[in-house]
Protein backbone atom coordinates (compact mmCIF):
# COMPACT_ATOMS: atom_id res chain seq x y z
CA UNK A 1 0.00 0.00 0.00
CA UNK A 2 1.29 3.42 -0.85
CA UNK A 3 0.18 6.76 0.48
CA UNK A 4 0.34 10.05 -1.35
CA UNK A 5 1.91 12.84 0.61
CA UNK A 6 -0.80 15.34 1.40
CA UNK A 7 -0.30 18.87 0.05
CA UNK A 8 0.64 21.42 2.65
CA UNK A 9 1.33 25.12 2.82
CA UNK A 10 5.00 26.05 2.42
CA UNK A 11 6.64 26.91 5.74
CA UNK A 12 8.91 29.57 4.28
CA UNK A 13 7.47 32.22 1.95
CA UNK A 14 9.07 32.88 -1.43
CA UNK A 15 10.09 36.37 -0.27
CA UNK A 16 11.71 34.99 2.88
CA UNK A 17 13.50 32.31 0.86
CA UNK A 18 14.89 34.92 -1.54
CA UNK A 19 16.11 36.94 1.44
CA UNK A 20 17.88 33.88 2.89
CA UNK A 21 19.50 33.06 -0.44
CA UNK A 22 20.66 36.62 -1.14
CA UNK A 23 21.66 37.83 2.33
CA UNK A 24 23.11 34.86 4.20
CA UNK A 25 26.82 34.35 3.61
CA UNK A 26 28.63 31.06 4.06
CA UNK A 27 31.71 32.52 5.64
CA UNK A 28 33.38 35.70 6.77
CA UNK A 29 35.27 36.08 3.48
CA UNK A 30 32.20 36.03 1.24
CA UNK A 31 30.45 38.57 3.49
CA UNK A 32 33.48 40.87 3.48
CA UNK A 33 33.74 40.56 -0.29
CA UNK A 34 30.07 41.49 -0.80
CA UNK A 35 30.19 44.49 1.57
CA UNK A 36 33.67 45.58 0.53
CA UNK A 37 34.86 45.86 4.12
CA UNK A 38 36.12 43.68 6.94
CA UNK A 39 33.57 42.03 9.22
CA UNK A 40 34.88 43.98 12.21
CA UNK A 41 33.90 47.17 10.35
CA UNK A 42 30.41 45.79 9.61
CA UNK A 43 29.98 44.92 13.30
CA UNK A 44 31.15 48.40 14.29
CA UNK A 45 28.53 49.93 11.98
CA UNK A 46 25.80 47.82 13.60
CA UNK A 47 26.75 49.15 17.01
CA UNK A 48 25.78 52.79 16.38
CA UNK A 49 22.60 54.35 15.03
CA UNK A 50 24.53 56.42 12.51
CA UNK A 51 26.58 53.39 11.44
CA UNK A 52 23.51 51.24 10.99
CA UNK A 53 21.89 53.95 8.87
CA UNK A 54 25.02 53.99 6.69
CA UNK A 55 24.90 50.19 6.39
CA UNK A 56 21.24 50.22 5.35
CA UNK A 57 21.99 52.83 2.67
CA UNK A 58 24.81 50.67 1.36
CA UNK A 59 22.59 47.59 1.25
CA UNK A 60 19.97 49.50 -0.73
CA UNK A 61 22.66 50.47 -3.23
CA UNK A 62 23.85 46.85 -3.39
CA UNK A 63 20.33 45.60 -4.07
CA UNK A 64 17.80 48.26 -5.12
CA UNK A 65 15.04 45.61 -5.19
CA UNK A 66 15.17 45.45 -1.37
CA UNK A 67 12.92 48.51 -1.10
CA UNK A 68 11.02 48.23 2.18
CA UNK A 69 12.75 44.99 3.13
CA UNK A 70 16.14 46.52 3.88
CA UNK A 71 15.60 46.42 7.67
CA UNK A 72 14.71 42.74 7.40
CA UNK A 73 17.83 42.06 5.32
CA UNK A 74 19.96 43.95 7.85
CA UNK A 75 18.51 41.84 10.68
CA UNK A 76 19.35 38.72 8.70
CA UNK A 77 22.95 39.85 8.13
CA UNK A 78 23.26 40.58 11.85
CA UNK A 79 22.00 37.08 12.66
CA UNK A 80 24.43 35.72 10.04
CA UNK A 81 27.36 37.45 11.78
CA UNK A 82 26.28 36.03 15.15
CA UNK A 83 26.02 32.53 13.72
CA UNK A 84 29.42 32.77 12.02
CA UNK A 85 30.86 33.54 15.46
CA UNK A 86 28.90 30.72 17.08
CA UNK A 87 29.97 28.29 14.39
CA UNK A 88 33.63 29.15 14.95
CA UNK A 89 33.21 28.69 18.70
CA UNK A 90 31.36 25.37 18.33
CA UNK A 91 33.95 23.98 15.90
CA UNK A 92 36.75 24.93 18.29
CA UNK A 93 34.98 23.09 21.11
CA UNK A 94 34.38 19.96 19.01
CA UNK A 95 37.81 19.87 17.40
CA UNK A 96 39.66 20.39 20.68
CA UNK A 97 37.91 17.61 22.55
CA UNK A 98 40.15 14.92 24.06
CA UNK A 99 40.67 11.96 21.72
CA UNK A 100 38.00 9.79 23.37
CA UNK A 101 35.45 12.57 23.31
CA UNK A 102 36.30 13.50 19.71
CA UNK A 103 35.54 9.89 18.79
CA UNK A 104 32.02 10.66 20.04
CA UNK A 105 31.06 12.90 17.15
CA UNK A 106 31.86 10.05 14.76
CA UNK A 107 29.73 7.70 16.86
CA UNK A 108 26.89 10.25 16.79
CA UNK A 109 27.11 10.26 12.98
CA UNK A 110 26.86 6.45 12.97
CA UNK A 111 23.77 6.54 15.15
CA UNK A 112 22.08 9.10 12.89
CA UNK A 113 22.84 6.81 9.95
CA UNK A 114 21.46 3.79 11.82
CA UNK A 115 18.09 5.46 12.53
CA UNK A 116 16.58 6.20 9.16
CA UNK A 117 14.06 8.72 10.44
CA UNK A 118 16.86 10.70 12.07
CA UNK A 119 18.91 10.50 8.86
CA UNK A 120 15.94 11.75 6.86
CA UNK A 121 15.38 14.63 9.30
CA UNK A 122 19.11 15.51 9.16
CA UNK A 123 19.01 15.64 5.37
CA UNK A 124 15.80 17.66 5.36
CA UNK A 125 17.06 20.33 7.77
CA UNK A 126 20.66 20.50 6.52
CA UNK A 127 19.62 20.68 2.87
CA UNK A 128 16.69 22.97 3.73
CA UNK A 129 13.96 20.77 2.32
CA UNK A 130 11.52 21.37 5.14
CA UNK A 131 8.12 21.39 3.45
CA UNK A 132 8.57 17.93 1.96
CA UNK A 133 10.30 16.60 5.07
CA UNK A 134 7.41 17.71 7.27
CA UNK A 135 4.88 16.28 4.82
CA UNK A 136 6.67 12.91 4.70
CA UNK A 137 6.90 12.72 8.48
CA UNK A 138 3.21 13.61 8.86
CA UNK A 139 2.35 10.99 6.28
CA UNK A 140 4.38 8.30 8.10
CA UNK A 141 2.59 9.18 11.32
CA UNK A 142 -0.74 8.72 9.57
CA UNK A 143 0.42 5.46 8.01
CA UNK A 144 1.61 4.09 11.35
CA UNK A 145 -1.14 5.65 13.45
CA UNK A 146 -0.83 4.57 17.07
CA UNK A 147 2.47 2.75 16.55
CA UNK A 148 5.84 3.43 18.11
CA UNK A 149 7.20 5.03 14.97
CA UNK A 150 4.25 7.40 14.70
CA UNK A 151 4.49 8.60 18.30
CA UNK A 152 8.22 9.05 18.47
CA UNK A 153 8.20 10.47 14.93
CA UNK A 154 5.55 13.01 15.96
CA UNK A 155 7.75 14.08 18.85
CA UNK A 156 10.73 14.47 16.52
CA UNK A 157 8.67 16.44 13.99
CA UNK A 158 7.49 18.87 16.65
CA UNK A 159 11.11 19.99 17.14
CA UNK A 160 11.85 20.65 13.47
CA UNK A 161 11.97 24.22 12.17
CA UNK A 162 8.62 25.60 11.09
CA UNK A 163 6.71 22.52 12.26
CA UNK A 164 3.15 23.38 13.09
CA UNK A 165 1.95 23.06 16.67
CA UNK A 166 3.65 23.15 20.01
CA UNK A 167 7.19 21.83 20.38
CA UNK A 168 7.30 18.56 22.29
CA UNK A 169 3.52 18.54 22.54
CA UNK A 170 3.10 14.77 22.58
CA UNK A 171 5.68 14.10 25.26
CA UNK A 172 3.34 13.72 28.23
CA UNK A 173 1.10 11.33 26.35
CA UNK A 174 3.82 8.98 25.24
CA UNK A 175 6.21 8.77 28.19
CA UNK A 176 6.17 5.01 28.30
CA UNK A 177 8.24 2.30 26.69
CA UNK A 178 7.24 1.58 23.13
CA UNK A 179 8.11 -1.62 21.31
CA UNK A 180 9.92 -1.53 18.02
CA UNK A 181 11.82 1.13 16.19
CA UNK A 182 13.21 1.66 12.72
CA UNK B 1 32.34 4.83 25.59
CA UNK B 2 30.27 7.69 26.96
CA UNK B 3 28.18 6.62 29.95
CA UNK B 4 26.69 10.00 30.85
CA UNK B 5 23.35 11.18 29.54
CA UNK B 6 22.81 14.95 29.64
CA UNK B 7 19.04 15.18 29.90
CA UNK B 8 16.38 17.79 30.60
CA UNK B 9 13.78 17.07 33.26
CA UNK B 10 11.29 15.98 30.60
CA UNK B 11 13.84 13.63 29.04
CA UNK B 12 14.73 12.20 32.44
CA UNK B 13 11.06 11.25 32.81
CA UNK B 14 11.20 9.52 29.43
CA UNK B 15 14.38 7.68 30.47
CA UNK B 16 12.85 6.53 33.78
CA UNK B 17 9.91 5.09 31.88
CA UNK B 18 12.25 2.64 30.12
CA UNK B 19 12.81 -0.89 31.35
CA UNK B 20 15.34 -1.41 34.17
CA UNK B 21 17.62 -3.25 31.76
CA UNK B 22 17.81 -0.23 29.48
CA UNK B 23 18.35 2.18 32.39
CA UNK B 24 21.11 0.12 33.94
CA UNK B 25 24.68 1.46 33.77
CA UNK B 26 23.99 5.04 32.70
CA UNK B 27 24.68 8.21 34.65
CA UNK B 28 22.07 10.90 34.20
CA UNK B 29 23.18 14.49 34.49
CA UNK B 30 20.59 17.25 34.61
CA UNK B 31 20.90 19.86 31.87
CA UNK B 32 19.10 22.98 30.76
CA UNK B 33 19.20 24.07 27.15
CA UNK B 34 19.45 27.22 25.07
CA UNK B 35 17.43 26.44 21.94
CA UNK B 36 17.62 28.28 18.64
CA UNK B 37 14.61 29.89 16.98
CA UNK B 38 13.56 28.83 13.49
CA UNK B 39 15.22 31.78 11.79
CA UNK B 40 18.56 30.89 13.34
CA UNK B 41 18.30 27.36 11.98
CA UNK B 42 17.38 28.82 8.57
CA UNK B 43 20.47 31.04 8.62
CA UNK B 44 22.71 28.13 9.67
CA UNK B 45 21.31 25.92 6.89
CA UNK B 46 22.12 28.61 4.32
CA UNK B 47 25.64 28.98 5.75
CA UNK B 48 26.32 25.25 5.51
CA UNK B 49 28.96 23.90 3.15
CA UNK B 50 28.35 20.23 2.47
CA UNK B 51 30.72 19.42 -0.34
CA UNK B 52 29.63 15.84 -0.81
CA UNK B 53 27.40 15.21 -3.85
CA UNK B 54 25.35 12.67 -1.85
CA UNK B 55 23.72 15.45 0.13
CA UNK B 56 22.64 17.31 -2.99
CA UNK B 57 21.26 14.13 -4.56
CA UNK B 58 19.32 13.35 -1.37
CA UNK B 59 18.01 16.91 -1.23
CA UNK B 60 16.80 16.63 -4.82
CA UNK B 61 15.17 13.28 -4.08
CA UNK B 62 13.46 14.70 -0.99
CA UNK B 63 12.21 17.75 -2.85
CA UNK B 64 10.56 15.58 -5.49
CA UNK B 65 9.34 12.75 -3.23
CA UNK B 66 5.67 11.98 -3.62
CA UNK B 67 5.27 8.81 -1.55
CA UNK B 68 5.95 8.32 2.13
CA UNK B 69 7.57 4.98 1.33
CA UNK B 70 10.43 6.80 -0.39
CA UNK B 71 11.76 8.03 2.93
CA UNK B 72 13.89 4.98 3.72
CA UNK B 73 15.65 5.14 0.36
CA UNK B 74 16.30 8.89 0.70
CA UNK B 75 17.54 8.45 4.28
CA UNK B 76 20.08 5.90 3.05
CA UNK B 77 21.53 8.21 0.41
CA UNK B 78 23.88 10.13 2.73
CA UNK B 79 26.50 8.06 4.57
CA UNK B 80 26.61 10.03 7.83
CA UNK B 81 28.63 7.17 9.30
CA UNK B 82 31.42 8.00 6.85
CA UNK B 83 31.42 11.77 7.47
CA UNK B 84 34.64 13.40 8.64
CA UNK B 85 34.47 15.06 12.10
CA UNK B 86 34.38 18.52 10.48
CA UNK B 87 31.40 17.51 8.33
CA UNK B 88 29.59 16.13 11.38
CA UNK B 89 30.30 19.31 13.32
CA UNK B 90 28.77 21.24 10.42
CA UNK B 91 25.76 18.93 10.41
CA UNK B 92 25.08 19.17 14.16
CA UNK B 93 25.59 22.94 14.09
CA UNK B 94 22.91 23.27 11.41
CA UNK B 95 20.54 20.88 13.17
CA UNK B 96 20.94 22.88 16.34
CA UNK B 97 20.05 22.10 19.91
CA UNK B 98 16.42 22.13 18.86
CA UNK B 99 16.56 19.34 16.26
CA UNK B 100 18.98 17.32 18.42
CA UNK B 101 16.41 17.55 21.22
CA UNK B 102 13.88 16.03 18.82
CA UNK B 103 16.41 13.25 18.06
CA UNK B 104 16.94 12.51 21.75
CA UNK B 105 13.21 12.41 22.47
CA UNK B 106 12.70 10.14 19.47
CA UNK B 107 15.42 7.76 20.68
CA UNK B 108 14.14 7.68 24.27
CA UNK B 109 10.55 7.12 23.20
CA UNK B 110 11.44 4.28 20.84
CA UNK B 111 14.42 2.76 22.66
CA UNK B 112 14.53 -1.01 22.53
CA UNK B 113 18.23 -1.78 22.93
CA UNK B 114 21.31 -0.45 24.70
CA UNK B 115 22.66 1.09 21.49
CA UNK B 116 19.68 3.48 21.44
CA UNK B 117 20.70 4.82 24.86
CA UNK B 118 24.32 4.96 23.73
CA UNK B 119 23.15 7.17 20.85
CA UNK B 120 21.43 9.43 23.40
CA UNK B 121 24.72 9.67 25.32
CA UNK B 122 26.72 10.78 22.29
CA UNK B 123 24.12 13.15 20.84
CA UNK B 124 23.31 14.72 24.23
CA UNK B 125 27.02 15.34 24.77
CA UNK B 126 27.31 17.24 21.47
CA UNK B 127 24.04 19.06 22.25
CA UNK B 128 25.55 20.32 25.51
CA UNK B 129 28.52 21.83 23.64
CA UNK B 130 26.19 23.57 21.20
CA UNK B 131 23.87 24.80 23.94
CA UNK B 132 26.87 26.37 25.68
CA UNK B 133 27.79 28.01 22.38
CA UNK B 134 24.25 29.35 21.90
CA UNK B 135 24.47 31.14 25.23
CA UNK B 136 27.66 33.01 24.32
CA UNK B 137 27.25 36.72 23.54
CA UNK B 138 28.33 37.88 20.10
CA UNK B 139 27.70 41.38 18.68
Amino acid sequence: MTRDIAPDAPQVSAAEQRMLTDWVFRDRESMEQRFGMEMSKIIALYNSDEGKKQLLEQMKLMDPSLNGDVDHAADLVQENIEQLEHKKSFFEKVMHLPIDAAHGIGKAGEFVWNHKLLALAAIGVAAWQLPNLLRILASIEGFEAGGALAKSGEYLRSFLPFAAGKTGVVADAVIQPLPGTL
Amino acid sequence: MHTTLYLTTEEQNMFRALSNDLQDGWIVQDTSLVLEDDRTIAVRAHMAQFDNPEMQKAADALSSATKAEEFSHIASMVRFDAFEPEQLAELFFVLGVKTMTGFIGYLLLSASKDEDIEAVAYISSIRTLLSETNSEPTL
